[in-house]
């Protein structure tokens, strides 16, 4: 569970680019030609591992893939298929719906709602599966109190079974249905209220509107936002996992790490690989549709009409619901379970643990941030979308920087595998050939260096984007004014673009620290042996069924997770404004 | 190529970007203290030309010399920082992290604060923004802006300014003031102006010297009455305002047309475009009349008319407000003043 919002979704970057722009002439050495070769080889290094899991794939072992197809493979897609549908169909309702009514109606605490309905994104899928399961499982409390109650025993009730695909489609709606929300209220937003009154005029009413209006308007937004979700849950992990319901993704994990069945892994990621690039050029059309649409949205925003009585309390209680649904039942819970398992006499134990895995969650974090926002930086700077030399950044640069993010981790934990293997046997078949070494060397499998090179490839995209967007707010302009006030290019650097871009590079650094946190697969397959992080942690025990014992480091993951949903709601509130 | 009071000379400038000549083959002289518009419609390669001076863009061929000292050209080349110039851009290229007073000191960055202060002081009294240098651009108005960028291009005392659109940014209404303002504070500031501007008449109000630019090419230059009633191309004629061609046959200072004979300005022979400006057709009411008002519209402080001459050529003329004409009225038309001729083409 990643949040994506730097991706371009929400205008952190809202200074849009004045056309009077001319190219000028090769500013600093860096922007030149080394720059680009320089930026260039950094994007080839972090797209080798998917481009030898599709070198793979050019190869296909027709064996294996009858192998596959006689076993799990028809179930592994059936169920991918059956989840990604699901989902989609789910934010879709409850993204489109709360979007439209918070976008079009005034109620009581609409205001509080409209940045509240964004919180779920804090919570990663496998912490809310694991929540909702123990709470409405056999033995959650909510079926043993209905079984107090009533003095019924097992057998006499039906109750929905949560842990069934269901429930998991349920609770992965629960979390990424804010992708939905978050696009389709900027589309709703944008439509010029006059519009929406001319179809009134013309004689339908508010709901006929929607359905006949604003809806198709708004349609490619809100179809980016569910192809968004969609592929969330594909490449979701942690929770299909703790469902125990196999998807595509749970499977490359399973085969690589438990089954040891390298080569089904490879091929089934490589498999993934194509499905992701064709679900991101969807989605990249989508997007490009949903801008084209948009030109017709200026004018008077729309006035959101005052609800009164029944309909009123009706829309707050609506919000009310999914809220708590969504956010405050889960985080109560952990919150619940917490006190519980810190008031227990083994916490010192357990305290000291706890200290380890948040330091090992620290230090990945900080890590793989300070890495990607260095690397992002020095490919920001030199290639920049203004004025290099003449040269613009060719808008390839950007999207194959941002293939990672669409891959599911267990696809670029398998490519970085395949990668990083093969160069630690070459150099122990050397150390025992020409060294007489007798023992295998591990230089990068099972190391930091690896998962961190993991980590960069997954995440560039977030360090990308952000200091891009910073760096778009110096106007080229800027810099000419600052040249011909006699200010060389140190000068320049040093006072206005450091100052303009800081923001940006710390936004982009907490966004990747966050999503670093909260990752599992990838830390799963490259972690060094032993070293647990609070998201490990939290998932491995959940999978035991100590929930008292995982919501500690749940619940340090929901927190740090707040941060960039902070992030998001006041860059929307400023949005409004 | 030195002259001591030239402050910046172009010889034969050219620029290109890919097969687009954005600046071709110009060549421009201007004096200390002298303020020059250069005016064209948008792609017309005049913010080319301005940031070739400023060392922004290099020439493709020709020099540049400011002040006496080639800067490019020739092998030479004097990066922007060292050309001691003042520029204001469209945009305003305020930095949007420094308050106006630091965007103002920025320039100033060889002096002591004291130094510094004083002179920032001075300056913010000089564009009427006294007490205002704590703001950050964002809190400023776009004429405040453009007051802070002026004086922060001021600040290291330029001997030329640069000036591009610097009042597009601007509603018609504060655009004559600020304009008028900025002229007097160039004029106390003892600077050499360019101005960049697509727009006609702002140029005529700003300048004693045009520079008509097209298509990278400089087409005339003179003083905003001589380019607009002597024209030497057709399209500085169309660019400067409305005219009537009107067909005739030229014989020296004289040409032959339905409106009887008329001076000419310039001499020219044989069949020929003769240039007449609407303001420059009286209409009168009398006896003898030569043609029928076809149509009138109204535009406040004056009224457009179209008449009809007997053998059918149509003539747009400007009357003031007062004149009470309708359409069907019989009118005499005549000439005022010498007019140009174009070839006819």
């Amino acid at each position: 569970m990643v949040i994506r919002f730097m991706q371009g979704d929400v205008p952190l970057n809202s200074a849009a680019l004045p056309s009077f722009e001319r190219r000028a002439p090769r500013r600093l050495s860096f922007s030149g030609l080394p720059g680009w070769i320089l930026s260039l080889l950094l994007i080839l290094v972090m797209l080798l591992p998917l481009a030898m899991l599709l070198v793979d794939i050019l190869s296909p072992d027709f064996a294996l893939w009858q192998r596959m197809w006689r076993t799990f493979l028809p179930d592994v897609l059936w169920n991918t298929l059956r989840l990604m549908i699901g989902v989609g169909v789910g934010t879709f309702a409850i993204g489109a719906f709360f979007a439209w009514l918070i976008s079009t109606y005034s109620f009581p605490g609409r205001r509080w709602f409209e940045h509240l309905l964004l919180l779920p994104l804090a919570i990663p899928g496998f912490i809310m599966g694991f929540v909702y399961v123990t709470i409405f499982e056999y033995a959650g409390p909510v079926q043993t109190a209905l079984r107090d109650w009533f003095g019924w025993s097992r057998g006499d009730y039906w109750f929905p079974n949560i842990a069934s695909p269901g429930g998991l489609i349920i609770v992965l709606t629960l979390v990424l249905y804010p992708y939905v929300y978050i696009l389709a209220r900027a589309a709703f937003r944008e439509q010029a209220s006059s519009t929406l009154e001319a179809a009134q005029v013309m004689g339908l009413g508010r709901w006929r509107t929607f359905l006949r209006v604003s809806l198709p308007m708004a349609r490619p937004q809100i179809a980016a936002g569910v192809l968004l979700a969609i592929m969330e849950a594909m490449t979701d992990y942690g929770t299909v996992s703790y469902f125990s319901y196999p998807t595509l993704s749970e499977r490359i994990v399973v085969l690589w790490n438990t089954s040891f069945d390298i080569s089904a892994a490879t091929q089934l990621a490589a498999l993934m690989v194509v499905v992701a690039l064709v679900l991101l050029a969807v989605e990249r059309r989508m997007r490009g549709q949903a801008r084209y649409f948009q030109q017709g949205g200026y004018g008077r925003p729309l006035e959101p009409q005052p609800l009164r009585g029944r309909s009123a309390w009706l829309a707050t209680t609506a919000c009310a619901v999914l809220l708590a649904t969504a956010f405050l039942l889960p985080v109560t819970q952990l919150i619940v379970w917490t006190v519980h398992e810190i008031s227990s006499p083994t916490v010192n134990l357990l305290r000291q643990a706890m200290l380890d895995y948040a330091g090992n969650s620290f230090t990945l974090s900080v890590l793989a941030a300070a890495v990607i926002m260095v690397l992002a930086m020095l490919i920001a700077y030199a290639t920049r979308a203004h004025s290099t030399g003449g040269r613009h950044r060719p808008r390839w640069m950007a999207r194959l920087m941002t293939i990672g993010y669409a891959m599911p981790g267990a696809v670029i934990g398998a490519g970085v595998l395949t990668f990083v293997n093969p160069i630690d046997g070459a150099v122990t078949d050397f150390a025992t050939d020409v060294l007489g070494y007798m023992q295998p060397a591990y230089l990068l499998t099972g190391t930091i260096l690896a998962l961190t090179y993991a980590y960069v490839v997954r995440f560039m995209a977030v360090g990308f984007n952000s200091v891009d967007a910073s760096l778009e707010k110096v106007r080229p302009n800027m810099e000419g004014a600052a040249r011909t006030m006699g200010a060389g290019s140190w000068r320049i650097l040093r006072r206005i673009h450091f100052p303009l871009i800081r923001m940006g590079m710390v936004a982009g650094g907490i966004l990747v620290f966050v999503d670093v946190m909260k990752e599992l697969p990838i830390t799963l397959l490259l972690r060094p042996f032993g070293m647990d992080t609070l998201a490990l942690r939290a998932y491995f025990l959940s999978m035991e069924g100590w929930h008292e014992s995982a919501a500690i480091p749940a619940l340090m993951i929901v927190a740090v997770g707040l941060i960039p949903v902070y992030l998001l709601i006041r860059v929307g509130s400023r949005n409004v404004k | 190529m030195s002259n001591k009071h030239l402050i910046i000379t172009l010889d034969s400038v050219s620029k290109y970007y890919g097969s687009v000549r954005a600046v071709d083959n110009v060549s421009l002289s201007i004096g200390r203290g002298q303020m020059l518009v250069l005016l064209g419609s948008s792609g017309c390669g005049k913010t080319t030309a301005l940031r070739l001076i400023a060392g922004l863009e290099r020439p493709d061929a020709g020099e540049i010399w400011l002040d006496g000292d080639l800067v490019a050209g020739n092998g030479h080349w004097t990066p922007p920082e060292q050309r001691r110039i003042g520029m204001v851009f469209q945009d305003y290229a305020l930095f949007p992290h420094l308050t106006s007073m630091e965007n103002i000191a920025f320039p100033l960055h060889s002096q002591t604060a004291q130094q510094r202060r004083a002179r920032v002081e001075d300056l913010l009294a000089l564009v009427g923004m006294e007490g205002m240098g704590d703001r950050y651009p964002h809190q400023l108005s776009g004429g405040q802006q453009q007051r802070i960028a002026l004086a922060r291009a001021l600040a290291p005392h330029p001997s030329v300014v640069l000036l591009d659109e610097p009042f597009s940014n601007l509603d018609a209404f504060r655009r004559k003031q600020v304009r008028e303002e900025v002229r007097q504070i160039l004029k106390a500031a003892d600077a050499t102006g360019i101005f960049v501007t697509h727009d006609q008449e702002e140029a005529m109000g700003i300048t004693d010297v045009i520079a008509v630019m097209q298509a990278g090419r400089i087409m005339q230059v003179g003083d905003p009455a001589a380019l607009y009633r002597h024209p030497e191309l057709p399209e500085v004629a169309d660019f400067l305002g409305e005219a009537n061609r009107l067909h005739g046959i030229a014989d020296g200072l004289r040409v032959e047309t339905a409106l009887g004979t008329l001076p000419l300005a310039r001499a020219a022979h044989g069949s020929v475009k003769a240039l007449v400006r609407p303001e420059s057709i009286l209409i009168e009411r009398n006896d003898e009349s030569n043609a029928i008002v076809e149509s009138v519209r109204f535009y406040g402080y004056y009224q457009m008319l179209t008449v009809r001459l007997s053998d059918g050529t149509r003539l747009d003329a400007r009357v003031w407000a007062h004149v009470d004409v309708s359409p069907g009225d019989p009118v005499h038309v005549r000439v005022e003043g010498n007019i140009v001729t174009f070839a006819e083409g």
